[in-house]
C-alpha cells in the first residue's frame, strides 16, 4: 500500500516540521509592543527611538542601501556588546523585514551590516523597566 | 536588483544540487518509477515552506530570533543524515549495476524508496523557512518597486537551471565517474550543511563560541560577491568561520571521505579493464 504508506510518511513530516513552530509561535508570543522604524542603509543605521520600555518590540526594517544588509540586537557579554538577542538576514536591498525580540531592561546595541560583514554600524539603545 | 538576485540564486542552489542528484542518479540507473516520490518530498517541502513563511511575514504571529535559528540548526543536521546515508545508499547499490546481480540492486533500490521522499523534503525545507521568508518579503516590497521580486525570482530560477545543467551532465557521464564525482561533492556539500547548521545552534545560544573565529576572510570573499555566493550556495562556505563550524566540518569529511574512498579504490581496479567498454 504505498498510496497509504506515503499519506503516513507526509503526516509525520508536517509533524515534524509543525512542531518547533508551533511550540515557538506560543512561546515566544512577542506580538504586540511597539513597532520602531529602523532604516538600514549603506552607511547608517537609524532607529526612529532610542529609549524603550521593556517588554516585547517590532524592529520595522527597511534596507534602503545597494547592498543586502543584516541587524543585530545586542546585549552585553564580557564587557562587550556581543550577546545576540535578534536578528534580521539577507535584507535586500529595497526589501523591509520585521526583527521581534523581547527586550529586559538595560542597555543595547543594534548593529546594522551592510555587505554582510564586520562589526557594523551601531547604535545604543537603552531599555527601561516596563511601567505597570 | 543584483543583490537580491545573489540571495535567491544562493538559498536556491543548495536545495537543487541534491535534488538533481538524486534525480539523475535514478534516471541513470533506470529507476523513473520512483521519481514521484522525490518530487512528492519536494512539493510537500515547498508548500509547508511558502505556507509557514506567509502565516509569519504576513499576520502579527512571529517566531523568536533564537527559536528560528534552532529551528534551522535542527534541519540542518537531520539533513545531513539524510544526505550522508543516501551517498552511501547509492554506492551500495552501485555496487551491483556492472555485475550480474541486478536483482540485489533492485532489493537495494527498493529499501530506499520511502527515504527518498524524506530525503528530498528535508533537503528542501532545510533552508525553506529562510528562503519563503526572504520570498514573501520581496514580495511584499513590491509597493515600494518591483525589483527585489524580479532579482529574487531570477535568482532562484537561475539556481533551478544551474541543476538542471548539472542533472544534463551527470546523465551523460559513466556511472563510476558519476558516482565518485556527485559523492565526493555531495560529502563537501553535507559537510557545509552541517557546519551552518552548527553556526545557526550557536547564534541560537544553544553551542557555545559564536564569536571564537576560526578565521574571517570576509574582506577577501565578500559574502556578497557572486564567488562568495556561490561558494556559500554550493558547501555553505562561511567567510567568518567559528572554531567550533571549523571543527565539526573536519570531524565529518575525514571519516566519512576516507570511508567513502577507501572501498571505491578497491572496486576501481577491480572494474578498471571494463571501464572503456561501459563507456
Amino acid at each position: 500500500m504505498p498510496g497509504a504508506r506515503s499519506a503516513t510518511l507526509a503526516t509525520v513530516l508536517l509533524g515534524l516540521l509543525a512542531a518547533p513552530l508551533v511550540a515557538a509561535c506560543g512561546g515566544s508570543g512577542a506580538a504586540g509592543g511597539p513597532k520602531i522604524v529602523l532604516e538600514a542603509s549603506d552607511d547608517a543605521c537609524t532607529v526612529a527611538r532610542s529609549t524603550l520600555p521593556a517588554g516585547p518590540v517590532t524592529f520595522s526594517v527597511t534596507n534602503t542601501g545597494r547592498k543586502v544588509t543584516e541587524v543585530y540586537v545586542y546585549a552585553q557579554q564580557n564587557g562587550s556588546f556581543s550577546k545576540t538577542v535578534g536578528e534580521a538576514e539577507d535584507i535586500g536591498p529595497g526589501v523591509s523585514r520585521d526583527l521581534s525580540v523581547n527586550l529586559d531592561k538595560g542597555t543595547y546595541e543594534i548593529a546594522c551590516k551592510p555587505g554582510q560583514q564586520g562589526a557594523g554600524l551601531r547604535t545604543k539603545l537603552t531599555v527601561e523597566a516596563a511601567k505597570a | 536588483m543584483l543583490p537580491n538576485f545573489l540571495i535567491g540564486l544562493r538559498e536556491g542552489l543548495e536545495a537543487t544540487l541534491v535534488v538533481s542528484i538524486l534525480v539523475a542518479y535514478l534516471v541513470k540507473t533506470g529507476k523513473t518509477t520512483r521519481l514521484p516520490a522525490v518530487w512528492g518530498g519536494v512539493a510537500l517541502a515547498v508548500a509547508i515552506s511558502l505556507a509557514f513563511g506567509a502565516l509569519l511575514t504576513f499576520t502579527s504571529s512571529n517566531l523568536s530570533f533564537q527559536a528560528q535559528e534552532r529551528f534551522g540548526g535542527i534541519m540542518s543536521v537531520i539533513a545531513v543524515c539524510f544526505v550522508t546515508w543516501m551517498i552511501f545508499w547509492m554506492r551500495r547499490a552501485a555496487r551491483f549495476l556492472k555485475s550480474e546481480l541486478q536483482d540485489k540492486m533492485h532489493a537495494a533500490l527498493m529499501m530506499g524508496t520511502l527515504a527518498l521522499v524524506t530525503t528530498a523534503f528535508f533537503a528542501v525545507a532545510r533552508e525553506g523557512l529562510e528562503t519563503s521568508l526572504f520570498i514573501w518579503t520581496a514580495v511584499q516590497a513590491t509597493g515600494s518597486g518591483a525589483s527585489p521580486i524580479i532579482g529574487a525570482t531570477l535568482g532562484i530560477l537561475t539556481a533551478l537551471a544551474l541543476g538542471w545543467l548539472l542533472y544534463r551532465h551527470a546523465v551523460s557521464i559513466n556511472l563510476a565517474k558519476f558516482f565518485t564525482w556527485t559523492g565526493a561533492g555531495l560529502i563537501l556539500v553535507a559537510a557545509g550543511v552541517l557546519a551552518y547548521g552548527v553556526h545557526d545552534l550557536q547564534e541560537a545560544g544553544d553551542l557555545p563560541g559564536e564569536h571564537s573565529l576560526a578565521f574571517d576572510v570576509s574582506s577577501a570573499i565578500p559574502p556578497d560577491s557572486w564567488y562568495g555566493t556561490l561558494l556559500k550556495g554550493i558547501f555553505n562556505f562561511s567567510p567568518a568561520t567559528t572554531w567550533l563550524q571549523a571543527l565539526v566540518w573536519l570531524l565529518y569529511v575525514v571519516p566519512v571521505l576516507t570511508l567513502f574512498f577507501r572501498p571505491a579504490r578497491k572496486k576501481a581496479t577491480a572494474t578498471a579493464p571494463s571501464t572503456p567498454v561501459a563507456a
